[in-house]
């Protein structure tokens, strides 16, 4: 009973993966070879056509500028979301709980209804204007919605939880015998944490990074609504090209193309992280 | 050597969230003394031995090592070194590095690390396996490890926390002669922590017996193990027949009690005055059994019949049945030169006493 049981819930989630996620997928990579048509979604002849035209300067700087914004969003994200976890995960049980509760309160509200509230506060007659003008701190509205800083600070409102949670994860369980026994050996805080806690739980930052970084990227909904026409994603770049210049082809490719990039990081760590951190021990 | 103590606690006492868990420990630590803590678990033996370590604080008292005040030296100030039950080995770091890994935190330069290191596997017998991680060493190996990082500090004092509980039999009895040999060599005091009342009467120059949080006797093993102070320290370390009886009349010389419709003149070494109950204890070993036909003369005997042997290679455990129901265990030793026959039947009647004087005589508890 409990077998039949096993065996429809992983067959269930690995066909809805099998669909929704790796053939979808395949479907963009073949997609990605196809030609552009204006009046189809491709025609059914193979090129490189569309990787060549990524080679394109225009597009170059967007993947810069979408890996640098991830790249901030997540060393940010890594920065709040560490303590946090630590500190979390500390907690007597009963307001562990508590506290994911209310980490994971905000998913209950979609969050493209939260990044239209982000804007009213952030918005130059927004309430975190209003409030600093009150307080004397500035003399005139800062320009904040519709900038770069804007879209940071979405992403990571929107990412938090998901660096949180995985060291968390990772620190929830570790073995504070550890700690101990590095301050018996003489260590102060900072060398244990340094050399005994960090590397100790870097599955789950590298975790953590993973899970910010790609979508740090790709929530192009964020970048539209917070940071106006200023600030083009790779998420929204994907977007135009499927929704707007309705080039399908090309939109597959530069899709592809990130999938690959973030794959390619990925193996370096699993490679890396076979040779150096023994699983068995660490969990 | 000098008899100096490294570590001395006065007064401590500890509790937690209104639960007492130490009370009043007074303790001294001699410098190169193996010092065991025994007892059952949960009589605050490791929060004893974490306080020396510096990662427990005690509620009230005093602990001074090395004659200085340890109330506001944090862990790593203390020249104490723990080996934790679980080894706690660092996992993501190779033997070398586990070991390595204390003397960086003293900013010690690499070449004297090596040194060090190098020379302290070759004492642990770990010196072909540096680059080995935790993960892939054997229990037993582990186990060295964790103390080689430890010891290669060169601790004023070893802490170490039951730390052979998780080897299998053959390889703690081997542990047991390893620790003490690697004890004698280092020079430093070792204190042991454990429930196992064998390794402790074993290892240690002194066992410190623990009950509920309170020290019940503290003492050389021989002198624990032949002169309780208690019935509960008699009945944990060791096994003991026991007969709970009222004193007939005494002296201060002797007294005189009856066991099983038999008297006993014994000697009064405890004060004890004529109606007091006491508890006359013999240990299984002391404990003799005589095949009927051995004995011409049986003044102060018990009669009794067999109702169990237990054949353990150098030993057999008998268990006898007195005539009022009672039973006795004994322990007989195949003694070839005198020729004694220790080849018992079951149901076979025999007569058991004890060597008069061997007895241990404790008031009554309960």
């Amino acid at each position: 009973m409990k077998n039949r049981f096993q065996y429809f819930s992983v067959g269930l989630i690995s066909v809805w993966l099998g669909v929704f996620g790796l053939l979808s997928f395949l479907t963009m990579v073949v997609i990605s070879f196809m030609q552009h048509d204006a009046d189809h979604i491709a025609l059914m002849h193979f090129t490189f056509q569309n990787y060549y035209d990524l080679f394109n300067p225009i597009f170059f700087k967007i993947f810069l500028k979408s890996f640098y914004i991830a790249g901030i969003v997540t060393a940010l994200c890594l920065i709040l979301g560490y303590p946090f976890a630590y500190i979390i995960s500390r907690l007597p049980e009963r307001l562990q709980n508590l506290s994911l509760l209310l980490l994971l309160l905000p998913f209950w509200t979609s969050s493209v209804v939260r990044s239209y509230a982000m804007m009213s506060l952030l918005k130059t007659k927004g309430l975190l204007n209003s409030v600093l003008l009150a307080l004397g701190l500035i003399h005139q509205p800062l320009q904040l919605l519709f900038t770069n800083q804007a879209v940071t600070i979405g992403l990571i409102y929107n990412l938090l939880p998901f660096m949180i949670l995985p060291i968390y994860v990772n620190l929830e369980r570790f073995d504070r015998s550890l700690i101990e026994a590095a301050k018996d050996l003489g260590a102060n805080y900072i060398t244990a944490f340094r050399q005994v806690i960090i590397p100790l739980t870097m599955p789950g930052i590298l975790g953590g990074c993973t899970l910010v970084f790609l979508p740090a990227m790709t929530l192009f909904y964020i970048s539209d609504l917070l940071g106006g026409a200023k600030a083009v994603l790779l998420g929204n770049l994907i977007e135009d090209q499927f929704l707007t210049a309705n080039n399908w082809p090309r939109g597959a490719a530069t899709s592809v193309l990130l999938t690959v990039i973030m794959g390619i990081g990925l193996l370096i760590y699993w490679v890396k992280s076979n040779r150096r951190i023994n699983y068995d021990s660490v969990i | 050597m000098a008899e100096e103590n490294i570590i001395e606690l006065t007064g401590i006492c500890k509790s937690y969230g209104g639960q007492s868990i130490l009370q009043e420990i007074n303790l001294s630590v001699k410098d190169g003394e193996f010092l065991t803590l025994l007892g059952p678990s949960g009589c605050g033996k490791t929060t004893l031995l974490r306080m020396i370590a510096g990662l427990d604080k005690p509620s009230s008292g005093e602990i001074r090592i090395k004659n200085q005040d340890a109330k506001d030296l944090s862990p790593q100030e203390r020249h104490v070194n723990t080996v934790f039950q679980s080894y706690a080995l660092f996992p993501h770091m190779n033997v070398f590095d586990n070991v390595a890994f204390g003397l960086r935190c003293d900013n010690i330069p690499e070449t004297e690390v090596s040194k060090r290191v190098t020379e302290i596997l070759r004492m642990v017998r770990l010196e072909d396996y540096p680059k080995r991680r935790p993960a892939e060493l054997s229990g037993g190996q582990q186990q060295r490890v964790a103390i080689a990082r430890a010891v290669v500090k060169e601790p004023l004092v070893l802490l170490l926390d039951e730390p052979l509980s998780s080897l299998d039999y053959r390889l703690r009895k081997n542990m047991q002669i390893e620790l003490k040999q690697l004890q004698r060599k280092l020079g430093i005091a070792f204190v042991f922590v454990t429930h196992d009342q064998e390794e402790a009467l074993s290892m240690s120059d002194t066992i410190v017996v623990l009950q509920q949080g309170r020290i019940v006797q503290q003492g050389s093993p021989r002198d624990i193990y032949e002169n309780p102070k208690s019935l509960s320290v008699a009945t944990f370390i060791g096994e003991s027949n026991i007969f709970d009886v009222s004193i007939d009349s005494a002296d201060a010389e002797i007294f005189r009690i009856t066991v099983e419709n038999i008297e006993y003149e014994l000697d009064n070494r405890g004060d004890f005055k004529t109606g007091d109950k006491i508890h006359l204890l013999i240990r299984p070993e002391d404990t003799r059994v005589y095949h009927h036909s051995e004995i011409s003369d049986s003044t102060n005997m018990f009669p009794a019949v067999v109702s169990e042997v237990i054949y353990k290679g150098s030993t057999v455990d008998l268990i006898v049945k007195l005539p009022g129901g009672k039973l006795l265990s004994a322990t007989e030793f195949f003694d070839e030169d005198k020729g004694e026959d220790v080849t018992y039947t079951l149901g076979e009647s025999v007569w058991v006493n004890w060597p008069l004087g061997w007895e241990v005589v404790l008031p009554y508890e309960k």
